[in-house]
C-alpha cells in the first residue's frame, strides 16, 4: 500500500515545511505526554509499592484484634515461626499544653522488633532509642490541628505525663491521610501497662526466613480465631484499586489534552493540505491515482505520528517527575522513577493513531482534487461528499475509543464522543452564522480598517471557520475543566464551620446501655444536639436466590451487590420527605406471613445492588436475616437521616439493637476539645468524628490533589496555545499577500496593523465566546448530574479566562505577522512568497 | 506496414461539455469532432472563453464529457474508471502547463523523475537527467522551482512531459507567460522534442505564430469548431 516511491515523496513533498510541521505537531505531543506522564506515573507508582510492600504492611502478615489474644491464638502464633513483633494501638485525647486544645491522637505502643520492614524516621535520631527505652515518646507534627510540639515538651495521655523525645518524621507503615486527622504518637509497649482504661487494637507482626503461603495462612487464621489477618497482597490490592481511581481522574485531563491537540493537528493539516491542491492535482494530471496522490500525505501523517509518538515518550517520562511534587508527602514510598514500557507503548501507539485520526478528514478531501484543477483552479473547489460522513464516523469512534481507554466506561465514552459532536456543530453553526451575517453588515461600515479587518473573516478562503472550531473546542476543554474544579473548590474550600447545619462532632452509640449517661454528658458540656438518627447497618445475603455464601469464590458481575453496606432505618414522619421514583413506600408491615416491602435509594438500588422493583432481597441486618421484596426505589435524602440509603416499614427493626447517631454543635472549639477528651476517657468504645477537623483534612488532601490536576490542566492549555499558533501560522502567507498587497497601494503599518487587530480580536471574541457559553452549559450538567455539587458561575476567573483567551488570540496573531509591517513590500514578497 | 485508421492516436466524436451555472445550464462546448494522427501537431486557437482548455481536459481524460466520446490510442475514456484514466495518462500522455505547475517542494530533478517514478521505472533518474541536459538545465537540476526563471520552470516541465515518452502531448499556452525570446526558445524545444520522440503534439495557445508552425490548427468560437486549416493565414482567410 505505502511503497518505496510512496514514502520517498512524502519525505521529499515535507522539505520546506518540516519546521512548520514540527511546531504544529508540538500540540499533539504535549496532549500525548500528558497521558505518558499518567501512565508512567502510575506504573512508577505500582511497582514502588511491589518493592516496599513490605515496609507498608511492616511484615509479610499482620494479625489483628480488638480483644487481647486468646491463648489458643497465642499458641497458633508461635507455632508460625518466623520473626515477631508486637504492636498495640488505640485513640485518645491528648493534652499538649495547657493552653492549646485537646488533640485526638492515635497511640502506638511497640515492641523493639517493630516494625520488622522499613525503619521509623525521629527528628533527633536518638530520639527513637529513647522512645524504646521508655524516656519519652515520639509524636508526629502531621495533624493539621496538632500543637507544633518541638523536643522535651510534655504530653498527658489517659492522666500519665509523657517527655516528647523527639519528632516522628517518617515511617511507611502509617497511612498518610489517617496521619492528618489522627497523628500518631510512638510509645514503647512497657509504657502501655502504665495507662489506664481499655485499649483498641492488638497486633501480632511477622516474617518469614522461608516461602509461606500467605493467603492459605490467612484463610486458615481467620476460620479459626476471631481476627483480621493482613498480607502483602492486601496492601497491593488496596493501592492498586486506589490508583486506579488516581489515574482515571488524571487521565481524563489527559485525554482532553490529547483531543485538543489532535485538533490542532486536524485543523493544520486542513489548511497545509489545501496548500497542496496544485501539487495533487498535477500529481493526477501526470498519472497519479487519486488513492497514490492521498497515500503521499498518509505516509506524511504516519511519519509526523511517529515523531510525535517518540517525543511524546520523552516528554512524558520526563513530566512523571514534576507531576507527584506537591502530593510527594501523602505517597506511601519513595518513588523510584522508571521507565513504564506499557506507557512508552501507549504513548507511541496513541501519538502515530491519533495523529492519523486526527489527520483523516483533510486527508478524505484530497480524492476529490481532480486533476482539471491543474488547468482550473476552480475545479479545485471541493464539494461535501458522503463518504466524508464514514471519515468523520471514524473519526468520533477514535475518539469514543479513546475516551473509553481512559474512563474505562462505554457509556461515559460514547456521551463524551457525542458532546463533542455537539461542541463542533454548534461552533461550526456558529461561525457560519457570523460570516453570514458578517457579508451583510460589513460592507456598511464606515472605518476602513475596521470593514476590511472584519472583511477578511467572511471573504473566500478565510480561516473563521476553521480558528473559531479550534479555538473553541480548546476553550470548551480547558474552561470546563476549570468551572468544574471551580465549583469542587467552592464546595470544599469556603465550607462555614460555624454554619448552623454543620454537626461539630458526630456520634456512634453502638447499642449504648446507658444512653442516658452519654445525653446528661453532653448536656454538661453545653453541647447541643442537632439531630439523631437511627441506623443499622445493613448488607445484602441473597439476591434474586443466589446467595453471598454460594457465590464465596465468585468474581466480576457475580458478586454484584454482596460487598454493598448501607445504612437502614424505619419508616415514620420523617421518611415524607424522601421523592418516591417507583413503586409504593410502605410506612407499616402487620403481616409477618408476607414478604416485606424495603424501599432502597434510587442509587444503592440502580447501582450498588442493581434491582428492580419487584426483586427479592435476603438482607442481614445485625445478625438478623430479613426476607424482603423491592417496594419502591427513592431519591433525596431522609430528613434527619441522611446516611440512610434503605427504609423498612415500620414493625421490623424496633426489636434490634440500635445504632443511635448524634450530631453535636458546641458553643466554641474549646469546649468541643474538651467535651472530646472527657467522653474519650469515660466512654473509650463509642466512636466520635471530629466534623470540622475531617473537613478539613478534606480540604487538605483535595487541596493537593488539585495541584496534580492544574498540573495535568497546564497541558491542555499549553496544547490549547499551540494549536492556536498553529492556525494562525498556518494563514500567515494569505495575510502577509494581503498587506503587502495594502502596502504597495499605499496603506501605512498602522493601517494594515489595524486590520489584522480587528480580524484577531473578532475572531478571538467569538470563538471564547461560544467555547465559554458551552464549557458553562457541560460544567453545569456536569456538577449538577454527576457530581450533584451546586454549580456556582464564577465571575472573576470566567472575565480572567475569557481576557486571556482573547489576549492570546491577539497576542498570537499579532506575534506571528511580525516583519510584515516594517519591511519594504518587495521584500517581503521575495522572502516569503 | 500502418493503415490510416492505427495512425490515428486522438479521436474526439461530438464532445459536448455542459455545465450548470444557477438555473441556467451552459454549453462550453459543443458537439466537437476531430481526429489527431500519430507525430502530427495540431495548433487549437479561439478567444478566450471558447472551450480550448476544456476540450483539452476532455481529451486527456481530465474531466468526462457530457455527451459524445474521446478515443485516446485505441481507448474510449468513457468506459474507464478514474484510476484507469490516470494511468493512461501516465502511459500515453504528456502535459505541459501555462504556469507550470512545478511541484514546489522537488527540485527540477525530482520533478522530472515523478511521472517515470510512477510506472516503477528504474531507469527514472537517468532519463530525468538526460532530458535536463536536452533542454540545457543540466546545471540546475537540483534547484528548487522557486530558485529558478519562468523559462526554466517551462523547460523542466518539458522535461517532465517527455520522461515516459508519451504518443500524445497536450500543452495549454505553453508560452503564455514567458517573453517572446523565451517564448520562441520553448516553441522550438517543443517542436523539436516532438519531432525527435514522434509524439503527437496538441496545443493551445493565442500564439498565431507559434500556432502556424503546427500541421494543423483548429478554432473554436462559442464551444464550437468553426473552422480547421493548415495555416493560421487559411484560417484568417476562411474567418474573413
Amino acid at each position: 500500500m505505502l511503497d518505496r516511491w510512496t514514502w520517498q515523496m512524502a519525505w521529499r513533498d515535507s522539505k520546506g515545511s518540516r519546521r512548520r510541521l514540527l511546531l504544529f505537531l508540538s500540540a499533539m505531543v504535549v496532549g500525548v505526554a500528558a497521558l505518558v506522564a499518567i501512565l508512567s506515573f502510575g506504573h512508577s507508582l505500582e511497582r514502588s509499592i511491589d518493592e516496599d510492600a513490605g515496609s507498608l504492611l511492616g511484615a509479610d502478615l499482620r494479625i489483628s484484634s480488638s480483644r487481647a489474644f486468646s491463648p489458643a491464638l497465642e499458641s497458633m502464633i508461635d507455632s508460625l515461626g518466623g520473626v515477631q513483633a508486637r504492636r498495640v494501638s488505640f485513640v485518645a485525647s491528648a493534652q499538649f499544653s495547657a493552653q492549646q486544645p485537646v488533640q485526638t491522637v492515635r497511640v502506638r505502643a511497640m515492641d523493639a522488633g517493630f516494625p520488622l520492614y522499613g525503619r521509623i524516621i525521629a527528628s533527633p535520631p536518638e530520639a527513637e532509642e529513647k522512645m524504646r527505652a521508655g524516656q519519652g515518646v515520639l509524636v508526629a507534627q502531621s495533624g493539621i490541628s496538632v500543637a507544633r510540639v518541638q523536643p522535651g515538651d510534655s504530653v498527658t495521655i489517659k492522666g500519665r505525663r509523657f517527655e516528647v523525645a523527639g519528632i516522628l518524621i517518617g515511617a511507611r507503615v502509617e497511612n498518610a491521610v489517617e496521619m492528618l486527622y489522627q497523628p500518631p504518637v510512638y510509645m514503647a509497649l512497657a509504657d502501655l501497662d502504665t495507662l489506664d482504661g481499655r485499649v483498641g487494637t492488638y497486633e501480632v507482626f511477622l516474617r518469614f526466613d522461608r516461602e509461606v503461603d500467605t493467603a492459605a495462612l490467612q484463610s486458615a487464621i481467620e476460620e479459626a480465631h476471631d481476627v483480621g489477618v493482613r498480607t502483602l497482597a492486601d496492601v497491593k490490592e488496596d493501592w492498586d484499586f486506589l490508583l486506579e481511581g488516581l489515574e482515571a481522574f488524571l487521565g481524563l485531563i489527559g485525554f482532553f489534552a490529547l483531543i485538543l491537540g489532535g485538533l490542532g493537528v486536524g485543523s493544520v493539516l486542513q489548511v497545509y493540505l489545501k496548500e497542496r491542491k496544485d501539487t495533487v492535482a498535477v500529481l493526477r494530471c501526470v498519472g497519479a491515482s487519486s488513492g497514490r496522490a492521498t497515500r503521499i500525505y498518509l505516509a506524511q501523517s504516519i511519519g509526523m505520528g511517529v515523531l510525535v509518538g517518540l517525543a511524546a515518550c520523552a516528554v512524558g517520562t520526563l513530566g512523571q517527575v514534576i507531576m507527584p511534587l506537591g502530593i510527594n508527602d501523602l505517597l506511601p514510598v519513595d518513588m523510584h522513577y522508571r521507565v513504564a514500557p506499557e506507557g512508552l507503548f501507549a504513548g507511541f501507539g496513541l501519538g502515530v493513531g491519533a495523529t492519523v485520526v486526527f489527520s483523516l478528514v483533510p486527508l478524505s478531501g484530497l480524492g476529490a482534487i481532480p486533476p482539471l484543477a491543474a488547468l482550473r483552479s476552480a475545479y479545485g473547489r471541493q464539494r461535501f461528499r458522503k463518504s466524508r460522513l464514514a471519515v468523520y464516523a471514524l473519526v468520533g469512534l477514535g475518539i469514543g475509543l479513546c475516551a473509553w481507554v481512559q474512563v474505562g466506561h462505554i457509556g461515559v465514552a460514547i456521551l463524551y464522543a457525542l458532546a463533542m459532536g455537539v461542541a463542533f456543530g454548534i461552533l461550526s453553526l456558529t461561525a457560519w452564522a457570523f460570516i453570514r451575517m458578517l457579508r451583510a453588515v460589513a460592507p456598511r461600515i464606515r472605518t476602513y480598517t475596521w470593514r476590511q479587518g472584519l472583511a477578511n473573516m467572511h471573504r473566500p478562503n478565510n480561516q473563521t471557520l476553521l480558528m473559531v472550531v479550534a479555538l473553541g473546542l480548546g476553550t470548551v476543554m480547558i474552561m470546563t475543566v476549570v468551572l468544574v474544579e471551580g465549583a469542587i473548590v467552592e464546595k470544599f474550600a469556603n465550607l462555614n464551620f460555624e454554619a448552623e447545619e454543620i454537626p461539630d462532632a458526630v456520634l456512634f452509640l453502638v447499642d449504648a446501655e446507658k444512653p442516658e449517661d452519654i445525653t446528661s454528658m453532653i448536656a454538661a458540656h453545653d453541647i447541643r444536639i442537632l439531630q439523631t438518627d437511627i441506623l443499622m447497618p445493613v448488607s445484602v445475603d441473597s439476591i434474586y436466590g443466589r446467595s453471598r455464601m454460594s457465590d464465596e469464590d465468585s468474581t466480576g458481575s457475580d458478586r454484584i451487590g454482596f460487598d454493598w453496606v448501607g445504612g437502614a432505618t424505619f419508616a415514620d414522619h420523617r421518611t415524607d420527605s424522601v421523592l418516591v421514583e417507583e413503586g409504593t413506600l410502605v410506612r407499616e408491615w402487620q403481616d409477618s406471613t408476607q414478604v416485606a416491602p424495603v424501599a432502597i435509594h434510587a442509587y444503592a438500588a440502580r447501582e450498588a445492588l442493581q434491582v428492580a422493583v419487584g426483586d427479592t432481597l435476603l438482607l442481614r441486618v445485625l445478625d438478623r436475616q430479613v426476607l424482603t421484596r423491592v417496594g419502591s426505589i427513592y431519591a433525596g435524602p431522609v430528613l434527619g437521616r441522611g446516611m440512610a440509603t434503605m427504609i423498612l416499614p415500620q414493625g421490623i427493626l424496633e426489636s434490634l439493637p440500635h445504632t443511635r447517631v448524634l450530631s453535636l454543635k458546641a458553643a466554641d472549639p474549646q469546649s468541643l476539645a474538651v467535651f472530646h477528651g472527657a467522653f474519650m476517657d469515660q466512654f473509650p468504645d463509642y466512636p466520635i468524628i471530629n466534623v470540622p477537623l475531617v473537613l478539613r483534612v478534606v480540604q487538605e488532601v483535595f487541596r493537593r490533589l488539585n495541584y496534580m490536576h492544574r498540573f495535568m490542566s497546564l497541558f491542555s492549555v499549553i496544547t490549547g496555545i499551540l494549536v492556536l499558533a498553529g492556525a494562525v501560522m498556518v494563514s500567515r502567507r494569505a495575510r502577509i499577500e494581503q498587506a503587502v498587497l495594502l502596502k504597495t497601494l499605499g496603506a501605512s503599518k498602522r493601517q494594515v496593523l489595524s486590520i489584522m487587530c480587528v480580524e484577531f480580536l473578532f475572531l478571538g471574541l467569538l470563538a471564547t465566546g461560544t467555547g465559554l457559553g458551552l464549557a458553562m452549559v457541560a460544567a453545569w450538567v456536569l456538577t449538577g448530574f454527576q457530581l450533584e455539587i451546586a454549580f456556582i458561575v464564577p465571575k472573576v476567573p470566567i472575565v480572567l479566562a475569557a481576557t486571556a483567551l482573547v489576549g492570546i488570540t491577539l497576542g498570537v496573531g499579532l506575534l506571528n505577522s511580525r516583519g510584515i509591517y516594517a519591511r519594504p513590500p518587495l521584500e517581503v514578497l521575495r522572502t516569503e512568497v | 506496414m500502418h493503415t490510416i485508421e492505427d495512425q490515428v492516436i486522438l479521436r474526439v466524436d461530438k464532445l459536448t461539455k455542459c455545465y450548470r451555472s444557477g438555473a441556467r445550464m451552459l454549453t462550453v462546448l459543443n458537439a466537437v469532432s476531430f481526429e489527431a494522427r500519430e507525430k502530427e501537431s495540431i495548433a487549437v486557437v479561439g478567444p478566450s472563453g471558447s472551450g480550448k482548455t476544456t476540450l483539452l481536459g476532455l481529451c486527456a481524460g481530465l474531466d468526462k464529457p457530457t455527451s459524445g466520446s474521446v478515443v485516446v490510442g485505441g481507448t474510449d475514456l468513457a468506459g474507464l474508471t478514474e484510476n484507469a484514466r490516470a494511468a493512461l495518462r501516465n502511459e500515453l500522455v504528456g502535459f505541459v502547463f501555462q504556469t507550470f505547475k512545478l511541484i514546489p517542494t522537488l527540485t527540477a530533478l525530482e520533478n522530472v523523475m515523478v511521472p517515470a517514478e510512477l510506472r516503477r521505472d528504474r531507469k527514472a533518474r537517468r532519463k530525468a537527467v538526460a532530458l535536463l541536459e536536452s533542454v540545457d538545465l543540466a546545471d540546475r537540476q537540483h534547484h528548487y522551482p522557486v530558485q529558478l526563471s519562468g523559462g526554466e520552470q517551462q523547460r523542466v516541465g518539458l522535461a517532465r512531459a517527455f520522461i515516459n515518452r508519451p504518443r500524445i502531448l497536450f500543452a495549454d499556452e505553453p508560452t503564455g507567460n514567458l517573453d517572446a525570446d523565451t517564448s520562441a526558445t520553448i516553441e522550438h524545444l517543443l517542436l523539436d522534442l516532438n519531432r525527435s520522440a514522434g509524439t503527437t503534439l496538441i496545443i493551445v495557445t493565442h500564439n498565431l505564430e507559434l500556432a502556424a508552425r503546427t500541421d494543423r490548427i483548429l478554432e473554436l468560437r462559442g464551444g464550437a469548431l468553426v473552422q480547421e486549416g493548415r495555416t493560421p493565414a487559411a484560417i484568417r482567410g476562411k474567418t474573413a
